[in-house]
């Protein structure tokens, strides 16, 4: 208690800017995996859904309406509690009898992601309503194939008319790996945790975090902001 | 999973609804009155006013609610003179640490819901009103009101779902709600996906509910000359997914 | 049908089950999983090597069994699924015996007793009971903190239903952080936290209460700590077994616990097991 502030954040020894960093580092590092697993996830998703395959379509509906209706933290113990199973089972299916581990950081990718993706496939849905029909009609005119169609002129339409959709899912996603502490992944929200407790300062390390995470917000929403702008001249 | 396991898990499930519920039903109004407050405030002729009412929604949406619930629940209990504050009364108390850090956020994204609800009242009716004689007052509880509320309360829904699922942080304060009765009957049972299963059914079924009875508010509110059969708006959604499905179902080849 | 699912979801597990799998080892070594992080159960040095009492205690076990061990540290979330997976053969660490988790899995005899304790606040009123009883009625209304799916828990459940309002926590820095903010009139754990609390400069305000809470008296808390293994290797606890009795009757065991605990919390031997 009687350290000062400034002692709290040395840079080594006991100071906890270091590890503090190294928090950050690993919360940047799942919400970028986790989010560009979560956007490809969800672009599949979304054909999916509007795709002519019944089965397919309401597996999509099902997966986003789970997804969408449960909180965060509920998927996030399920993958902590049942992932490990889960691939065993599979694995032995395939003829392997080892043991396999999961550990808390590919579960938070994972976390990141499956959200991610349910809410980034109603971004890609609405985007791909937003396109005129004389569009696809375009492309057949032109004797394009409908794959080579989708992926030339559909699909990078579609991204542009989603950017501000897919903005706000990764704030989301910065957001939900907050969750993560809870199942002990050293992230930023984990260390500022133990370093709350340990240091019995738990008000300035809860206010850094929050002071990090609005900064984290304001340049993901400004970066995404100008990025819409240039697409929209291009 | 066998009976025995399965009416115990069901029964821990029951008692902690209540808890659930608890929680969404005092954060939704407290919620709405401090996005009114804030609304109002962003509405207001003084700047500085203007500036704080931002500043609040800009930062709460922002920051993640874990973030603001530590804060206030961890965070402030470290000085003694809180403590020793009639504020601690209050503080001292899990869920309503809870719930005030909750309503604080959703506040402020209710705010944002509100001001969207305002932006879509078309400016004719209004001067229509105030060419009518109305007074300012008036004009705003007779016309402007009903029209933003009736255009917020499909994103307000949304809203809705959005505090329901995070009344789940609470369980990282001691709050034994739906998510903290799930954990605990994950790591004691280990039948992770019938518990999962059954949680996540009830958070639906609490959605599904939650948004119907807004639908049939959202149909009150709508003059009967607008109104549709509540499920028409849907059918026709569906046509014209269909149409934009011939480009979609190309990637079948 | 079923196989059909396991093969199409194998090609997606594949990535995963290439991040690390480890391999079944030779079955002549003894794989002991430990926690490595609860002084002073089981504890890690900064140079990353295990230490501790159970440490000391399973490498004493592994010489008198005559054969080699290899510790790993992993957190307890997830070691049970890896000892019921194959990837250890014994677990320890502070691992309660209690019947629910011998339905499942199976223990050895055990070894260790260690009391749990209420603590609260210097100035609070519960100080200085010469009884359970007389504590048990201060407690009556009182916020009581234990950490989950612990024997603490257990025994408020037990005692106290009704009579307290009991609040639950993931990890004892959380309890401690409540205690010390008042939040909670009192918290019940193991004494060895409550020690380590009560010695730091937090902790300062916070003391110990009496009585220890008796598991002769409350047997239902179990009879102590053991080591947590498969039903199916019944050679190895056998042989676990003998060895403990050992260490038990030579009094090895309770200069082991002297060193770490800084006094006695060996169990006597087991009747069952070492004969009369």
């Amino acid at each position: 208690m009687n350290s000062t502030v400034i002692d709290l954040f040395a840079w080594g020894g006991d100071g906890w800017t270091k590890p503090l960093l190294t928090g950050l580092g690993v919360t940047m590092a799942c919400a970028c995996i986790g989010y560009a697993l979560g956007v490809l996830l969800g672009l599949a998703v979304a054909f999916a859904k509007l795709g002519q395959n019944r089965w397919l379509g309401a597996a999509a509906t099902l997966y986003t309406t789970l997804l969408r209706g449960v909180p965060p933290l509920l998927v996030i113990f399920l993958l902590f509690f049942g992932t490990n199973g889960a691939l065993m089972w599979v694995a032995r299916g395939f003829g392997y009898a080892g043991y396999i581990e999961v550990d808390a950081f590919t579960v938070g990718v994972m976390a990141v992601a499956f959200v991610s993706a349910a809410y980034s496939s109603e971004v890609f849905r609405g985007a791909h309503a937003a396109i005129p029909v004389g569009q696809f009609e375009a492309y057949t005119a032109l004797g394009l194939r409908p794959l080579a169609g989708l992926w030339t002129v559909i699909i990078p339409q579609m991204f542009r008319l989603a950017l501000p959709g897919l903005g706000n899912v990764w704030i989301m996603a910065i957001k939900e790996t907050t969750l993560l502490s809870v199942i002990s992944l050293a992230e930023l929200m984990r260390v500022v945790g133990v370093a709350g407790r340990t240091t019995g300062q738990p008000f300035i390390f809860y206010g850094m975090a929050a002071i990090i995470y609005l900064v984290l917000v304001a340049i993901s929403s400004r970066a995404f902001h100008v990025i819409e702008t240039r697409m929209r001249w291009a | 999973m066998d009976l025995e396991t399965a009416l115990h898990v069901a029964s821990e499930l029951a008692g902690a609804i209540w808890v659930t519920l608890a929680l969404a039903a005092v954060t939704l109004p407290l919620g709405l009155i401090l996005a009114g407050l804030a609304t109002w405030a962003r509405r207001s002729r003084h700047r500085a006013l203007r500036g704080v009412a931002s500043a609040y929604v800009l930062a709460f949406r922002s920051i993640p609610l874990l973030v603001q619930i530590f804060v206030l629940y961890y965070g402030l209990s470290q000085f003694a003179w809180l403590r020793a504050s009639p504020v601690w009364i209050v503080l001292k108390d899990p869920f309503a640490c809870a719930v005030i850090a909750m309503s604080v956020c959703a506040g402020a994204y209710t705010a944002e819901v509100m001001r969207g609800g305002l932006a879509a009242v078309p400016q004719g009716a209004i001067e229509a009103a105030r060419a009518l004689g109305l007074s300012r007052f008036k004009t705003f509880l007779l016309v402007t009101m009903p029209i933003a509320i009736r255009r917020a309360l499909p994103a307000y829904s949304n809203e809705i779902v959005v505090t329901l699922k995070s009344t789940s942080l609470a369980c990282t304060i001691t709050v034994m709600e739906l998510t903290g009765v799930a954990k605990d009957l994950m790591s004691q049972t280990f039948a992770v996906i019938e518990v999962f299963c059954m949680v996540a059914l009830i958070y639906l079924i609490i959605n599904m509910v939650l948004i119907f009875l807004l639908r049939l508010v959202e149909r009150l509110l709508t003059p009967p000359y607008q109104r549709k059969p509540m499920l028409a708006g849907a059918r026709r959604v569906v046509s014209a997914a269909k149409w934009r499905s011939i480009g979609a179902a190309s990637q079948k080849g | 049908m079923q196989k059909t699912i396991r093969s199409l979801l194998s090609a997606l597990v594949l990535g995963a089950m290439l991040c690390g799998p480890a391999m079944a080892q030779d079955q002549a070594e003894v794989r002991i999983g430990t926690d490595g992080g609860y002084l002073p159960w089981t504890s890690t040095t900064p140079s990353g090597e295990l230490t501790g009492f159970e440490i000391d205690l399973a490498k004493q076990v592994c010489d008198r069994m005559k054969r080699s061990c290899r510790f790993t540290a992993q957190p307890w979330e997830g070691q049970v699924p890896a000892l019921e997976q194959g990837k250890y053969d014994i677990l320890v660490g502070g691992i309660a015996i209690t019947p629910e988790r011998e339905k499942r899995l199976a223990f050895t005899q055990s070894y260790a007793n260690l009391p749990i304790n209420f603590a609260a606040a210097k100035t609070s009123s519960l100080n200085g009971k010469a009884n359970w009883r007389e504590l048990k009625a201060a407690l009556a209304g009182k916020t009581i903190g234990v950490q989950s799916g612990t024997q603490s828990q257990k025994f408020v459940d037990n005692e106290l239903k009704g009579e307290v309002t009991v609040r639950l926590y993931d990890n004892q820095d959380s309890l401690n952080l409540d205690l010390l903010a008042g939040r909670i009139d009192a918290a019940l754990a193991g004494r060895s936290p409550w020690i380590a609390l009560t010695r730091s400069q937090q902790g300062e305000p916070i003391e110990i209460l009496s009585p220890d809470i008796d598991f002769d008296e409350f047997n239902y808390l179990g009879v102590g700590v053991g080591g947590l293994m498969r039903k199916n290797e019944e050679d190895l606890r056998k042989a676990w077994d003998a060895a403990l009795c050992d260490l038990k009757t030579s009094g090895e065991l309770k200069s082991i616990s002297e060193k770490w605990f800084g006094f006695d919390v060996s169990t006597k031997p087991d009747a069952k097991v070492c004969g009369a």
